[in-house]
């Protein structure tokens, strides 16, 4: 499939880790949908830039430390949500538990990843606005990346 | 923690929720066969517990 909205895309989060970190071990867990969900935000690693100057020549940019980052979704508060109902307990635990996530594309692709809900606070907007939920998943493992099953 | 078992776990539902991955609903005071992953989740996010020997029991 080629280019696509985002339109069905979805979020879904486990409180079990993966046995492998791949796609198979990914899949063996059994995930719950987050609803209401309204936006996903940017999912994707990127390195630091490390540069040296030297005397002569043009300034040298090499890649360093990788950085997974992070997922800033929101979603309309629904209190009879399961997965928001997970995705709180994420967001309220004090360990250093990971949490598995999965992000489904329209087409079938998913992201897989581990990672630790940094807090999810409420937005009490103006009067034609949804409550909304808007937690920060700070991803900590390398993203696994499955392509669209082909028909 | 890994949860690959598909021996389904007789749960007590604590408070009315619906799942959207299922699209299905529950009711206080159910007691459903989930399969131990999604009771897992249920049960870390404070929504159901393992139903006891008699909350088990079909009514009679």
């Amino acid at each position: 499939m080629g280019s696509q909205t985002a339109a069905g895309s979805s979020l879904a989060i486990s409180v079990a880790s993966p046995a492998t970190a791949d796609a198979t071990g990914y899949a063996a867990l059994t995930f719950t949908d987050v609803g209401q969900v309204e936006k996903l935000g940017s999912i994707g690693a990127s390195f630091a830039k490390v540069e040296f100057q030297p005397l002569k020549g043009a300034k040298q940019k090499f890649k360093g430390s990788a950085d997974y980052g992070a997922l800033q979704p929101s979603m309309a508060l629904d209190s009879s949500d399961a997965g928001q109902a997970i995705m709180q307990t994420s967001a309220d635990d004090e360990s250093q538990k990971l949490y598995s996530f999965r992000v489904t594309y329209p087409d079938g692709a998913k992201r897989y990843f581990g990672g630790r809900n940094f807090g999810m606070p409420e937005t009490a907007d103006g009067a034609d606005s949804m409550l909304t939920g808007a937690p920060t998943i700070e991803i900590c493992t390398k993203i696994v990346k499955v392509a669209a099953p082909t028909t | 923690m890994s949860v690959t078992t598909a021996t389904p776990i007789k749960a007590f539902v604590l408070r009315d929720f619906k799942d959207a991955t299922t699209e299905e609903s529950f009711s206080a005071k159910d007691t459903p066969d989930l399969e131990a992953g999604r009771f897992e989740n249920f049960r870390a996010a404070g929504l159901v517990r393992k139903a006891t020997a008699r909350e088990a029991k079909p009514a009679a």
